[in-house]
């Protein structure tokens, strides 16, 4: 997105008199030369200043001093500068004081991440010498990396999502306090895990974010159920950014043992959709070294499966990565793009009034014969409505029976 | 039963249909379909308050379906 409506938040500010920066992640793109996604402001504005400025605001952590501000039709928090109290639980300040600028960006995680610029003078502030850190792709935490991580055990995490990210190094002292409270990280919620480890594997370079987890000690912690193999590592390194996170997830977890797999996506807490997804893409991943011998009938059935593309995607990851031929793989997209959607899914031929209009008694042979009917139709064997009902008198005979 | 279900399903903004954002109160079609034009826009919702931004969500309206949606 274009700094334009960033830089009139910040005018605005200005404007009323007070102090004003774009800060964080947002100045970290622009120093890289990259298009930031959203920008976030900090000020020296008080939350209900901030309000009263704009028209169109919402408080989203007020008690913390930050603002939704919807500026020009895109959403920016505003933040009111502050330093954090000691945290309770590793995660929320007991208290927040409002300061200044420098002390606002001493609170914050890594030095990359704690520049502020301002629009109007063009220019960067760097109190943390994160300019230096970009230069030499750095991850440094600000500070005593181990204070830092002690106030948040997720930032043990993120270090590693922006060390993989970004393709830079994670600075000595930040890397040994990694590697030392990759323990501590089970003190983090799972929602919270569960959402860096999305990032981690979606936003590009997920290979060398699961190296850098493997080796931090952090795989071993947050996921125990999978084994991190050349293999695993050549499949993720096939992961494009933008990356559909419960497809991710699948092929992260597609040599697991489907048990462990269920277990893994119920402790991260996944949607409903998402875990059956993900269990769906593991436990029909083999299937695909027997489509060649499948009946017409069973692949027209497999080819049902929900996201079916995400199913042969992960048979083509696995089959490169794994430098197989890709036999299996080719015949199912042949076979996948040569039928149409009412080929494999037909509308039935015959339905359950039909078995009772020829004097069936209702009961469960009538899903067996159902069923036998759309496996003819599916073979191409069955046509129509009439042929339909000629071969269930044929096979099923008299009704009585 | 089946009922009360269907009123407790919040919905993801970042993996929502367009179909399923239609059944938020005052959501019709277009909306959606700008819901989730805003999302492919940004990369992703951060938080849900990000729909304030979106032409045609009044303070009504949001206040009608914030309880109703979230992001993950």
């Amino acid at each position: 997105m274009k700094p334009d409506a960033a830089i009139a938040v910040v005018r605005e500010l200005r404007g009323h008199g007070h102090e004003t920066y774009l800060v964080g992640g947002c100045v970290r793109d622009m120093v890289m030369g990259i298009e930031p996604a959203d920008y976030d402001v900090a000020t020296s504005a008080l939350p209900e200043q901030i309000m009263k400025i704009f028209p169109r605001t919402e408080g989203i952590g007020a008690q913390f001093g930050v603002v939704l501000v919807i500026y020009q039709g895109h959403p920016f928090e505003v933040a009111t500068f502050r330093s954090d109290e000691a945290y309770i639980d590793g995660r929320r300040p007991s208290r927040v004081v409002f300061t200044d600028a420098k002390q606002d960006v001493l609170r914050r995680d890594f030095t990359i991440n704690g520049l502020l610029y301002d629009p109007i003078e063009k220019r960067v502030i760097d109190f943390v010498h994160g300019q230096e850190d970009i230069q030499a792709k750095l991850v440094r935490a600000i500070g005593d990396p181990r204070a830092r991580f002690e106030e948040d055990k997720l930032r043990v995490l993120r270090a590693v999502r922006f060390g993989a990210k970004l393709g830079y190094t994670i600075e000595p002292a930040t890397w040994e306090a990694v590697r030392a409270m990759a323990s501590s990280i089970h003190q983090v919620s799972s929602e919270r895990i569960r959402k860096e480890l999305l990032r981690i594997l979606t936003e590009g370079q997920a290979a060398r974010g699961f190296h850098m987890l493997e080796s931090s000690g952090l795989r071993a912690e947050i996921l125990p159920e999978i084994e991190f193999t050349d293999h695993l590592q050549r499949c993720l390194a096939m992961l494009q950014p933008g990356i559909e996170r419960d497809f991710a997830m699948g092929v992260l977890l597609h040599e697991t043992p489907l048990s462990q797999v269920r277990d893994v996506v119920e402790r991260l807490k996944f949607s409903r959709a998402e875990m059956h997804h993900i269990v769906a893409l593991v436990e029909n991943f083999p299937q695909f070294y027997k489509v060649r011998k499948m009946s017409i009938s069973s692949l027209k059935r497999f080819f049902r499966l929900v996201r079916f593309e995400n199913h042969l995607e992960l048979a083509r990851l696995h089959g490169v990565a794994a430098g197989e031929k890709l036999e299996e793989y080719g015949y199912a997209c042949r076979k996948h793009q040569e039928w149409t959607e009412a080929d494999i899914a037909p509308k039935p031929l015959i339905s359950g009034e039909d078995l009772i209009a020829l004097g069936f008694e209702p009961g469960p042979r009538f899903k067996e014969i159902l069923t036998r009917v759309e496996d003819e139709q599916l073979e191409g064997q069955l046509v129509d409505h009439t042929q339909a009902l000629h071969f269930v008198r044929r096979h099923y005979g008299d009704s009585k029976s | 039963m089946k009922a009360v279900g269907a009123l407790l399903l919040i919905l993801n903004l970042n993996t929502a249909t367009v179909k399923e954002l239609e059944t938020l109160p005052g959501v019709g079609p277009v909306l959606a379909k700008r819901i989730v034009e805003f999302r492919l826009k940004k990369g992703g919702y951060k938080r849900v308050e990000e729909l304030l931004a979106i032409p045609g969500i009044s303070e009504r309206k949001w206040k009608a379906i914030r309880e109703k949606v979230e992001v993950k």
